[in-house]
């Protein structure tokens, strides 16, 4: 230990160090001399026997520096001062290398970082691999919505889970404190265990207890967040009383610093910091029988030592049982699931096509600069063999390159790091709203690391890649020198023209798809429509009639505003992934028990069908005297759902018994897939909600072609508080914008391919040149030869044009093998794209020829414009 | 050279013969240390700069003697090295051990 502390003084105080070591020595000598002297000798037969006693003082220095470590420090010192001089000299490779290498170095790092952050941290809780989503597992739908009545039983008697929460969104009101407006919260209701589960403590007060699982509970636990914006971190939080939905609620407790809620497939807030307020799941649901219903998220913490298919295997036992008891809610079965992986679910899948795609750039970068180095290389020949002949070893030439290299790297990693850090807002722009975990997407020291260690690591590949072709750039001045690297950097600026090739496919396939998706039916117009979310208030005990007419009178005023055409309401809207559902009968069939019809429920108001722009195919949308209060219970169903249930029959009259009533079906509309690349629609219908309300509902307002949707926002406003002052309206975007967010990650992901593709092309382009201005300027002499004995210039041109092309062409055939890989390996982005789709294949083939030719150019001008005499004279 | 056959025998116990020299004569430069050395061995061991200096930044470097810069009786600057109170420990322990392992290779080649 002592030992290396006084090395690295040493080290440090170099300088001062070989000064004093010398004096020393030369002292020494000194004292022999006089020794000499004082037995008599002359001057110069005292200094013999000095050097004979005491040894050469360069010896003696050359030995006390070994022994400090310093030695080869020299040489690398030496190496390192080289490397600046001829960087500094060669500004041109010095700035591509680093240009070359900091672009995807920052492309690499920024997917780092995503793969980090989505993939790769562990999820804040306690113990958090320990944690599982648990669904019920139907046979249309694998992961449907926990029942009630099976998480009772769950929680009762399974021995491999030590608890388990349900959770189901539930926004509210939050009335305004101390005079401010009043604000939409995002709210959950939670069963007691939820923040056990999770094994996060509250900040303040208490969890919810069983007492407070009931329908008339007022009690609530509000976010860190809110504690400190909304109420000032006040001290006496807890038992305040709060207005929630305009009635009297008490804070119970404070949810923990930076808590992040665990996101959910069923009405749930994103997994992250996105819930406000925490309010009861209430149990006591009456003579409502529990297993029917299915609207929540299920989250479990197994025990320690349990895995989870041993937890699995237990539960799906005990839900076997319970439907052996109670065999009229149907046969479920559950599944369970790491909650890890159903979080960061397909996004992970992303990532890691990214990561991949990422590494294939850097891939193309390290051939780059590999055939750079061998360019300096070769360029450097007369210096290295020169050096060679006064001494260096093979190890010494290598090493003057690789100084070189690795100046370039830290260049790179540094430029690159920079990149990244302007990239990474950038990116978080581009991300998805409902990308999961986009917030732990951030630069940390692990990333900065790995942008140094593969800027590293990609130069001192490229600087070994060349020692290959280097042995003949000692032999000196053959005039056809060069064959050997010459072949080497054929070989690599093709591997960068097929890699290139590869992600060009992959953006093309994924641009196809996505135009594939845009250019469908999908049931709906997204254009010149504003859309928002109100949850109604109709006081302490609502009625029926009470939503009807909000729905009603809001619908009017908005109607009245210039420039509106239709308006209506709907408790979802189209690409929201809205998956709830419902059995029902049809009047006058018997019904297999075991294959009930089934269908997403929904529910709408008059004009919402014209709103959102859906095309009526038979029967009529609702309105406002048909499906009035009192009237006759109707129902609208999709395309789907008539095809899959009444075939070839048109279904408008028939009579659906839902929960108990008759319903008659009096329209059909084209089907709207849950999500845009959906293969098919799902079997839907909607009630009017007229006749069946929802508090909790989505308005659209359909403007007037040339009318800006947007432009109407604050009207709408008005016409809302005008009917309810309070009212606070969330959620407001155009349905374009709620259309586009469901393609975001498409976007996303051709975006960054299409980047990645076009930095990959203008790499290959730039080797390929590269190489060509590297073999003129090689074969000048043999191109003068040739043009002296009578080839033209246009022979000349064509002869190098041939040679870019010829490097392309291997690079297309390699690329055009790879490409159905590439294509299975993004097969789950694709839509109905083939892995041999021509005209991908086409496109990346002219792409790749056209960069070549491109790149071509340039040294095929200048061999044409080569004069023959004064290269001959040169020689 | 009379002393390059001894040379491989003296590298293991260079050390031991410094600290022992500066813990009988107390600080001293390089030159009277290879001087005094010469002299006790009876002119067997001469010291090139090669051999002694090494040694004694390998000593410095674990800690055993340290140095500094001083003067000379003819008033001439010179690194003066001292043992330190680890070296003179490790002299002890070292010291014993040498005199326990020649005493058996006396008895043994006898």
């Amino acid at each position: 230990m002592l030992n290396w502390i006084w090395r690295l003084k040493s080290l440090i105080e170099r300088k001062r160090n070989m000064v004093e070591r010398t004096e020393e020595l030369q002292f020494h000598l000194d004292m022999e001399v006089q020794q000499g002297l004082r037995m008599g000798l002359s001057e110069s037969e005292a200094r013999r026997r000095a050097r004979l006693r005491a040894g050469l003082l360069s010896e003696g220095i050359e030995s006390t520096h070994e022994q400090l470590g310093l030695r080869w420090l020299d040489g690398a010192a030496a190496d390192l001062r080289h490397a600046v001089r001829s960087l500094t000299r060669n500004k041109g490779f010095g700035a591509v290398a680093v240009l070359v290498l900091a672009s995807s170095v920052a492309i690499n790092t920024l997917i780092f970082c995503m793969l980090q952050g989505v993939v790769l941290q562990p999820l804040p809780y306690r113990s958090p691999e320990q944690l599982v989503r648990v669904y019920d597992s139907g046979k249309d739908n694998s992961k449907f919505a926990i029942s009630i009545s099976h998480f009772l039983d769950f929680q009762a008697n399974a021995k491999t889970i030590e608890s388990i929460a349900l959770y189901t969104g539930r926004d509210v009101e939050l009335s305004g404190v101390a005079g401010t407006e009043s604000r939409q919260l995002s709210g959950l209701r939670i069963t007691p265990d939820y923040f056990t589960v999770l094994g996060k403590p509250l900040a303040r007060g208490r969890a919810f207890a069983n007492d407070d699982m009931r329908t008339k509970n007022r009690n609530a636990i509000i976010s860190y967040r809110l504690w400190q914006r909304e109420f000032q971190s006040d001290p006496a939080i807890i038992g305040r009383t709060i207005r929630l939905d305009r009635e009297p609620w008490t804070v119970v407790g404070v949810a923990p610093e930076d808590f992040e809620h665990v996101g959910g497939e069923y009405r749930s807030p994103l997994q992250g910091e996105t819930v406000d307020i925490w309010v009861p799941l209430p149990l006591d649901l009456g003579d409502v029988p529990s297993g029917a219903w299915h609207f929540c998220n299920a989250i479990a913490r197994i025990r320690p030592g349990v895995t989870v298919s041993q937890a699995r295997e237990e539960l799906t036992r005990l839900a076997a049982l319970y439907a052996q008891h109670y065999p009229n809610y149907g046969t479920w079965s559950v599944r369970v699931e790491p909650l890890l992986s159903e979080v960061t679910g397909r996004s992970s899948d992303l990532v890691w096509l990214l990561a991949a795609a990422g590494g294939l750039v850097l891939l193309v970068a390290c051939a780059n600069i590999a055939g750079l180095s061998m360019a300096r290389a070769v360029a450097r020949r007369g210096e290295l063999a020169l050096r060679h002949a006064l001494g260096a070893s093979r190890w010494q030439l290598a090493r003057v390159g690789l100084a070189e290299n690795l100046l370039a790297g830290f260049g790179g990693a540094i430029v690159g790091l920079g990149l990244a850090r302007i990239g990474l807002p950038l990116l978080h722009q581009l991300l998805p709203a409902d990308f999961p975990r986009a917030h732990a997407i951030v630069m940390s020291w692990e990333a900065a690391l790995f942008a140094v260690s593969i800027a590293i690591a990609t130069v001192v590949i490229a600087g070994l890649l060349p020692s290959a072709g280097r042995t003949e750039t000692l032999e000196s001045q053959r005039a056809t020198a060069g064959r050997e690297s010459r072949r080497l950097r054929f070989t690599l600026v093709a591997g960068e023209v097929a890699l290139a090739g590869l992600l060009c496919a992959g953006a093309l396939f994924l641009l196809r798809s996505y135009q594939e998706i845009g250019a469908r039916d999908h049931g709906f117009r997204a254009d010149g429509a504003l859309t928002f979310r109100l949850t109604l208030q109709a006081g302490a005990d609502p009625k029926q009639a009470d939503f009807t007419r909000l729905y009603d009178s809001i619908s009017a005023k908005i109607r009245e505003i210039p420039g509106v055409t239709a308006v209506g309401a709907s408790t979802n809207l189209p690409w929201s992934g809205y998956d709830e559902n419902t059995s029902f009968g049809i009047v006058g069939r018997v019904e297999d028990k075991t294959d009930e019809p089934g269908a997403r429920y929904q529910a709408a108001t008059p004009g919402y069908f014209e709103a959102a722009g859906m095309r009526l195919i038979s029967g009529r949308f609702f309105d406002w005297t048909h499906e009035a209060l009192g009237q006759p219970l109707t129902l609208i169903v999709n395309d789907a759902l008539a095809r899959r249930y009444f075939g070839d029959r048109d279904p408008v009259g028939a009579m659906v018994d839902l929960a108990g009533k008759n319903r008659q079906i009096v329209g059909v509309v084209a089907g709207i897939r849950d999500h845009p690349a959906d293969f098919t629609v799902k079997p839907a219908f909607w009630f009017p909600a007229t006749q069946q309300p929802f508090p909790d509902i989505f308005f659209v307002v359909r403007t007037r072609d040339g009318v800006d949707p947007t432009g109407l926002t604050a009207p709408v406003a008005a016409a809302v508080h005008s009917v309810d002052p309070q009212l606070p309206l969330a959620e407001v975007r155009t349905l374009e914008h709620r259309a586009a967010a469901a393609l975001a990650s498409r976007r996303f992901a051709l975006w960054l391919f299409q980047s990645f593709a076009a930095l990959a092309l203008v790499l290959a382009a730039a080797g390929i040149y590269g190489l060509l201005a590297y073999i003129v300027q090689q074969r000048r002499k043999e191109l003068s030869v040739r043009m002296a004995l009578g080839a033209s210039r246009s022979d000349l041109w064509r002869m190098v044009l041939g040679d870019g092309m010829r490097m392309a062409s291997s690079g297309v055939v390699i690329c055009l093998i790879l490409v159905p890989v590439g294509g299975y390996l993004l097969r789950t982005f694709l839509f109905q794209v083939r892995a041999f789709d021509p005209l991908t294949i086409a496109g990346v083939t002219s792409a790749l020829l056209l960069a070549a030719l491109f790149a071509s150019l340039g040294p095929a001008w200048s061999a044409m414009r080569s004069d023959p005499a004064q290269a001959l004279r040169e020689e | 050279m009379p002393n390059e056959a001894r040379a491989g025998v003296l590298q293991g116990t260079l050390d031991l013969m410094i600290l022992h020299t500066l813990a009988g004569l107390g600080p001293m430069h390089g030159y009277s240390i290879a001087a005094r050395l010469e002299q006790v061995s009876n002119g067997a061991l001469q010291l090139n700069m090669g051999t002694l200096y090494p040694g004694l930044i390998r000593l410095e470097a674990k800690g055993w003697i340290t140095a500094h810069w001083g003067q000379t009786e003819t008033n001439r600057r010179a690194r003066f090295y001292a043992l330190t109170a680890r070296g003179r420990k490790q002299l002890d322990n070292e010291r014993a051990e040498w005199l326990r392992m020649a005493k058996i290779m006396a008895q043994v080649l006898e």
